[in-house]
């Protein structure tokens, strides 16, 4: 009997090993067929070559990518690790996905400590950074001329806000920090399928969407909200506001507020006013999702917005919108990459410009001024510390590269603000409503400002608490919080400069 | 020196026994020591310099952080009297997270630590079922929680409608309404909370000699009475250990809040510690951060102390 059970117990540790050997083995793909050639063995990403004897990733050099690992996944950085090492065969490549890096990545630059040779993370205040000495400049990896592109430089073919917003005076010398990651375009995610069977159009102003929202509500017998969004995590709303703003101050007004010369930057009366548009977009906040934003089926009150929304985190929220709870909700363009998984069958996501605020200013030729607000780019950067950091910025000019920025686009469905043409290949028409709103606006702007009073958080978009919450609960109308807001600031305003060191 | 048949015995070189226990004691010494003078002494005396100064961002700037004097301690005072500021509703929430701890979970765990003690029926089940909260992650926590409340997928609002209380359902849900958000923090502390000091009351009280206990019962002593009586003074030196844990937790406590609401809505749900956190992590402002905590340290210093002392009075040590 002792025998037997000996066997029995030998036998299923030796299962079990076995087992265990074949599962964590499962992670390698190309390396299982041939110790040579493109080899994609876990998170290392290294070229073989068969004609080299003894090649191995030993005799290589050490890239580590920490990339924020989130809504775009890591489809696109494993196709761009592959083609460097393809071509870069001293190299490999360690990439090391992270949802958390944004917040953890100071401690990584201070310390040094398991520091990566790139960083690439969410948008944050890189500005300090540079300040302090824990980044390096990469004016050379902009000036890097890319073989066979007729454009002079990586920073020829960079978006001129973006370069902007990359560089940093640090010892009174201007130099470029970072690489910017992705140029967003925001708006409002809405339910394709839902709009074709009811036969509902897309608007165009915020009038033709307060008309929409009733009728959203009549149609589906208030089953279906017009809105839902995540208050929990805050932000989105400031997508259609600052689309808003743009439209009616206009690009100058809005750069000259972020530029914080005076106090005078937060006067909202007249239209000259670079807060002006600040106050028209949150009274068009208002129309939609006010505590009066409702519409009537049956004799019975219907919100505009879903009960519950303002509790919601992202996740929550898209949950509702691809379950059909709500027909719109305010996102951006990587929404649909986001939630692919989770997608059900035949559910078709696309995206409408912010709608336009009627009266106020247009163009020359009477068309409504269109701008997308892109948000603040999440960006790449070379740490002061890395060990590698030829490699690091090698690696980074080959990411700008034209054809590794399509297959991004490819892979992610998103653009990046770089100068190259996206259009081949197979897009949703969720990317292809993302790309015209890009092609087709006026201009793109997110704000960003190299104002010590903004870098030293002494004033920021709103001063006095967030409008949002106030102006949905009919505690305060978007008149008197800029009011209250534009006293504020113009009663703190000298300390504030003092304390920014101004 | 020689020995007996006249042969000279050399005498051994090395170090002497003394020696050797005083280099065993710097041996076993120098960690704890150069940890304290690392993690306690240079950090408390870099964050008092760092709560003195500011990051200079101008343009000739090498990084390094200037002297500003009292400037971030002005701005909290001056934070604390603005309508616009959070750290009011911070110190507000982070004293009812305190009473919560200590007047309401405290007795509750004291209580059923008590009749858990009785040997109940599935007695050691429950302990397990209270103490099981504890070891389970807070951000596992704080999302089952805030789902059970969704408006989606949680189990509460079908509750109500079916119960035709739909109007009393916040319409902005409930952890970012005005109304409810910091209740709800509250609550979920209390639910996680309740089964945390258990484990210690539990240990506490089942070290009471029983003989104690069987003397007071033969002098006809209730259940109520044992509890008062017998049990609560002989685990006072527990409970004013845990009381002293409750305390801190006006400084401390920023994970709940955080993860459930992110201190809102406008600045609702905050309290001191999440206030520091959010200083720090998300402005980049380490100079704020550390005046914040200085003057926690200085206000809570001298609390802690008073309390220990007041609870040293009230709970004598009881040899049994």
């Amino acid at each position: 009997m002792k025998k037997f059970l000996k066997t029995i117990i030998c036998c299923f540790l030796m299962s079990a090993t076995l087992a265990l050997t074949f599962a964590c083995g499962g992670g390698s793909d190309e390396s299982k067929g041939g110790s040579t050639g493109l080899i994609m063995n876990e998170n290392r990403v290294y070229y073989i070559d068969p004609d080299v004897p003894g090649d191995s990733i030993d005799n290589k050099t050490r890239i580590k990518i920490t990339f924020a690992e989130t809504g775009f996944g890591r489809t696109w950085i494993e196709n761009a690790a592959k083609a460097f090492v393809t071509e870069n065969r001293e190299y490999w490549v360690y990439l090391d996905g992270d949802p958390e890096i944004t917040t953890g990545m100071s401690n990584k630059l201070e310390t040094g400590a398991a520091i990566a040779d790139v960083y690439m993370v969410l948008a944050s205040n890189w500005y300090d950074f540079a300040v302090k000495g824990w980044i390096e400049p990469i004016d050379d990896v902009y000036d890097t001329k890319i073989d066979g592109e007729d454009k002079p430089s990586i920073a020829g073919k960079t978006d001129e806000v973006f370069l902007d917003y990359s560089k940093a005076t640090v010892k009174n010398k201007e130099s470029l920090y970072v690489m910017p990651w992705n140029k967003n375009v925001t708006g409002i995610a809405y339910n394709g399928k839902m709009f074709e069977q009811y036969g509902w159009k897309v608007p165009e102003t915020v009038t033709e969407l307060v008309e929409l929202c009733d009728r959203i509500i009549v149609d589906t017998k208030g089953k279906v909200s017009p809105f839902v969004y995540c208050g929990a995590d805050g932000g989105y709303f400031d997508f259609l506001l600052m689309n808003w703003w743009l439209q009616a101050s206009g690009k100058e007004k809005v750069e000259e507020f972020f530029d914080f010369g005076s106090e005078e930057v937060f006067a909202f009366r007249t239209q000259t006013d670079p807060s002006y548009g600040k106050l028209v977009g949150l009274n068009q906040f208002n129309k939609l999702f006010g505590k009066n934003a409702s519409g009537t089926y049956n004799g019975k009150e219907y919100s505009y917005v879903l009960t519950g929304s303002a509790s919601k985190k992202n996740t929550q929220a898209q949950q509702s919108f691809i379950l059909g709870e709500a027909a719109m909700m305010p996102n951006g363009g990587w929404m649909e990459c986001e939630m692919q998984e989770f997608l059900p069958e035949g559910f078709e996501m696309r995206m409408m410009r912010t709608p336009y605020v009627e009266n106020v200013s247009l163009k020359k030729d009477g068309e409504y001024i269109s701008c997308n607000y892109s948000a603040q780019p999440d960006y790449m950067l070379v740490p002061a510390k890395a060990k590698n950091k030829e490699g690091g910025k090698k690696f980074l000019a080959f990411l700008q590269r034209d054809d590794i920025l399509k297959q991004y686009t490819k892979d992610t469905g998103s653009i990046r603000p770089f100068v190259y043409d996206y259009s081949e290949g197979e897009y949703t028409k969720f990317n292809a409503d993302c790309f015209d709103i890009c092609k087709n606006s006026d201009y793109s702007y997110f704000e960003y400002s190299k104002s010590p009073l903004w870098l030293a958080t002494k004033v920021r978009v709103f001063n006095t608490l967030s409008p949002y919450t106030k102006i949905r609960s009919g505690e305060l109308t978007a008149a008197v919080y800029c009011a209250n807001e534009y006293n504020h600031v113009k009663d703190n305003w000298s300390t504030w400069k003092i304390e920014a060191g101004m | 020196m020689e020995d007996r048949s006249g042969n000279v015995i050399k005498e051994k070189k090395g170090l002497s026994a003394a020696w050797h226990k005083r280099l065993f004691l710097i041996a076993m010494m120098a960690i704890p020591i150069a940890h304290f003078l690392v993690f306690f002494v240079y950090i408390n005396i870099d964050t008092i310099a760092l709560s003195f100064k500011t990051l200079d961002r101008s343009a000739s700037s090498d990084g390094s952080y200037v002297w500003v004097g009292w400037q971030n301690y002005a701005e909290i005072f001056r934070n604390m009297t603005s309508p616009y500021s959070v750290i009011l509703k911070a110190i507000r929430n982070s004293l009812l997270l305190f009473a919560l701890n200590n007047f309401i979970l405290l007795p509750l765990g004291i209580l059923f630590s008590y009749v858990l003690s009785k040997n109940m029926p599935g007695a050691k089940i429950f302990r397990v079922v209270f103490y099981l909260p504890s070891i389970i992650s807070v951000v596992v926590l704080t999302m089952l929680f805030a789902f059970v409340f969704d408006s989606t997928n949680g189990i509460i609002n079908p509750i109500l409608k079916a119960l035709h209380l739909e109007s009393i359902i916040p319409e902005e849900g409930w952890l970012m309404s005005q109304k409810t958000a910091m209740k709800m923090v509250l609550l979920y502390c209390f639910i996680v909370g309740i089964g945390g000091n258990i484990p210690l009351l539990s240990g506490a009280i089942g070290r009471i000699p029983e003989e104690l206990k069987e003397a007071a019962r033969l002098d006809g002593i209730g259940f109520w009475g044992e509890l008062v009586n017998i049990v609560f003074p002989l685990i006072g030196t527990t409970v004013s250990t845990l009381y002293m844990f409750g305390t801190t937790v006006i400084f401390t406590i920023f994970l709940q809040p955080k993860l459930l609401t992110n201190g809102g809505p406008d600045g609702e749900t905050y309290t001191i510690a999440l206030y520091i956190v959010q200083s720090i992590r998300e402005s980049g402002e380490l100079t704020m951060g550390a005046a914040v905590g200085i003057l926690c340290a200085v206000i809570g210093t001298p609390i802690v102390i008073g309390t220990k002392r007041v609870l040293e009075k009230l709970f004598p040590v009881y040899e049994y």
